[in-house]
């Protein structure tokens, strides 16, 4: 009789008859040596990718660094066959032309990514601009300076730093006004996108939707060891978001746990706006977030609402802005 | 909606809301119209440049027609002129680079996205003993920023400077091995000249050192924006790392890491001053690694200092092709970048 009790847990037992050794993850095992051998080669791979870099400034520094000294900026390149001299001329010319194109491009490429980023998507000509600045981003340098020789050059009878600033400056267009709109913490810009191209009126549901995705997509990415951040007030938040939207470099990154505290804010400051009436309407208005419909295509809508449990304390109980 | 909803009403007294005013309204509509109006020079200043350009190469267009393209000499005294070697060297200088180039990049892309420091760094302490103290918990993730950001500043050095170390460091150190591979293996198309001095070869290499951050950054991109369901799934199935990487990540990602290597190539494709210092200038067609060799960018480089106005249009025709095919590689680029984010989106939700 009680012999039988084991043999009938042997057969409920799904792991009975498994060989454990053989599910033993052995180091020589042709599997784990394949994916060993892998993650050595792909770990030299990106050392050795960062040798160029050492390299490149040991270069500088072995051969030039002894010929290095202040004169060397302020005094004009030697003639011939003499010592001494600076590269003086060439310092302030770089300055100019940096200055002028910079003068030139920043406020064209500043203002058409304000233009991009509040246009809704669809819109026409906001295509266009893209496109124009895809055109751009890949523009080859000797090209902007072909242009700038062709049509400056040719037609004022000489170089000039204007015509190299004005190359310079179609080289540094697409890189200010890049089109990265969508990389913005969500939550910043659906604050302050009440639709300036479209008319905006309040969706209370999509508010919730954005913290959602951008829940969503933090817990998609923050695989690098990285915990959801903790809450702080409102002030600090948006702080942060600013800060955020002022530290991006040309390069993206992935969103790390700040930007889903970013994606939140709406929600902190609507909570505050509420028990404080004494502030203008930060998040209170009708006007709040965008419309609905405008939902960027590049971005995922959400599926499930987020778990409560991430900001749950924090979350405002009655108003339906916040989600409850 | 409204607080009055909630209870502590808007009082009547204290009015804290107006409507704007003129000069709002003013300021408002003049920086409306500002962007709108910088939008439009954005679009208005790319279409004006390649107007530009193909307007100042209609003489040489009318003169040589499409012979330019298909012809092989470039000989400014009998006037006869032809860019089939450049574009070939463009081509194949560009190509070799965006091999090197996505090979390294993508390496560094799955090091940098899949994880491979934690377990590296755990490992290394766990030698020490001292892998569960709470202070190395941001360890990895610095580490990885760190690596990341060097590989970024690859992107930061400028051209020329590549092309001096080119000069000074690759040549010398590729020469000795090259000239070994000729010695040896002379009879291999590939190796079937020697390596003089400049040549396809170390241009190639310097390229993909230039290319290489662009690679890696939207890799990278990619391979982090795979939902993290596929890889949990990939190792609940029992797959080791790399089954899971070769298996499931690199095909989803795949897209992505396309169009970042078409992109990559339009970069190539333009990238001027180092390649004019280390191509060779040479007007000839070779298959040899080790050949000289000369670019479009590097042929306009070159020439424009000292052009006539005869000279100016045939370059400008230059110019427009490098363009052309500038062009159709970056839209092409950006277009599968475009798709690619659009499926990874339908595969998130």
């Amino acid at each position: 009789m009680s012999a039988e009790v084991p043999t009938l847990e042997q057969q409920l037992n799904p792991l009975s008859g498994v060989d454990f050794v053989d599910l033993e993850k052995h180091l020589m095992k042709p599997r784990t040596m394949f994916s060993g051998l892998l993650s050595g080669l792909v770990t030299l791979m990106t050392l050795f990718a960062l040798i160029p870099l050492f390299s490149v400034v040991w270069m500088l520094l072995w051969r030039g660094g002894s010929k290095l000294s202040l004169m060397c900026f302020t005094a004009l390149p030697p003639t011939p066959l003499e010592q001494g001299g600076g590269f003086g001329n060439a310092i302030v010319g770089t300055l100019i032309i940096v200055a002028l194109a910079t003068a030139m491009s920043v406020p064209v490429g500043l203002l058409s990514a304000v233009f991009l980023a509040q246009a809704k998507s669809g819109h026409r000509l906001a295509e266009v601009v893209r496109l124009a600045a895809k055109v751009l981003t890949g523009f080859p340098s000797i090209l902007a300076g072909v242009f700038a020789y062709g049509a400056i050059v040719l037609l004022t009878g000489g170089f000039s730093a204007i015509a190299g600033a004005i190359a310079l400056s179609i080289l540094m267009l697409p890189t200010i006004s890049a089109h990265r709109g969508r990389r913005y913490p969500s939550g910043t810009r659906q604050n302050e996108r009440s639709g300036i191209w479209h008319g905006g009126h309040g969706d209370p549901d999509h508010l919730d939707g954005a913290a959602a995705d951008s829940h969503a997509g933090n817990s998609h990415r923050n695989h690098a060891g990285r915990r959801p951040g903790r809450r702080g007030n409102g002030s600090v938040v948006v702080h942060g978001a600013v800060q955020q939207l002022l530290a991006r470099g040309p390069w993206s990154r992935e969103p790390y746990a700040t930007d889903s505290l970013a994606g939140c804010a709406d929600l902190q400051l609507c909570r505050q706006a509420l028990q404080e009436p004494s502030r203008t309407g930060l998040g209170g208005g009708p006007g709040i977030g965008s419309a609905g419909a405008d939902h960027e295509p590049d971005r995922a809508k959400p599926v499930a609402r987020p778990k409560p449990t991430f900001i749950g304390e924090q979350r405002c109980k009655t108003h339906r802005f916040c989600g409850t | 909606m409204f607080w009055s909803q909630k209870g502590f009403a808007v009082s009547a007294e204290i009015q804290i809301s107006q409507p704007p005013t003129a000069l709002q309204r003013g300021v408002d509509k003049t920086f409306r119209a500002l962007c709108l109006g910088f939008a439009w020079l954005s679009v208005f200043l790319a279409v004006f440049i390649v107007l530009r350009i193909a307007i100042a190469a209609m003489p040489a267009i009318r003169d040589h027609g499409l012979g330019f393209l298909s012809g092989t000499i470039w000989d400014a005294n009998q006037g006869k002129y032809s860019i089939l070697p450049e574009i070939w060297g463009t081509l194949y200088s560009s190509l070799l680079a965006l091999i090197f180039g996505t090979a390294f990049g993508v390496a560094a892309a799955v090091f940098l996205s899949e994880g491979f420091l934690g377990s590296l760094v755990f490992a290394i302490l766990k030698v020490f003993n001292i892998h569960f103290h709470e202070a190395w918990g941001k360890l990895p993730g610095q580490i990885e920023n760190l690596l990341r950001n060097l590989i970024e500043l690859l992107a930061a050095i400028p051209s020329v400077v590549y092309g001096l170390w080119g000069l000074f460091v690759v040549i010398p150190l590729v020469r000795p091995v090259c000239n070994w591979l000729h010695a040896q293996m002379g009879w291999f198309p590939l190796f079937s000249t020697d390596l003089s001095g400049p040549g396809i070869l170390p241009a190639a290499i310097v390229l993909s050192i230039m290319v290489m951050p662009t690679i890696t950054a939207i890799s990278r991109e990619a391979l982090t924006s795979v939902p993290s369901k596929l890889r949990m799934a990939a190792y609940g199935l029992g797959a080791t790392r790399w089954e899971t990487i070769l298996a499931v990540i690199l095909p989803t990602a795949f897209r992505g890491i396309f169009g970042g290597i078409v992109l990559a190539f339009g970069r190539a494709l333009g990238e001027t001053m180092a390649l004019a210092m280390l191509v060779g200038n040479s007007n000839q067609i070779s298959v040899s690694l080790f050949s000289p060799a000369n670019t479009l960018a590097a042929l306009l480089a070159n020439n424009f200092p000292e052009a006539r106005p005869v000279d100016v249009a045939v370059l400008m025709y230059a110019a427009l092709v490098l363009l052309a095919i500038t062009l159709v590689v970056n839209v092409m680029g950006a277009l599968i970048l475009q798709r690619a984010s659009r499926g990874l989106e339908g595969g998130r939700v």
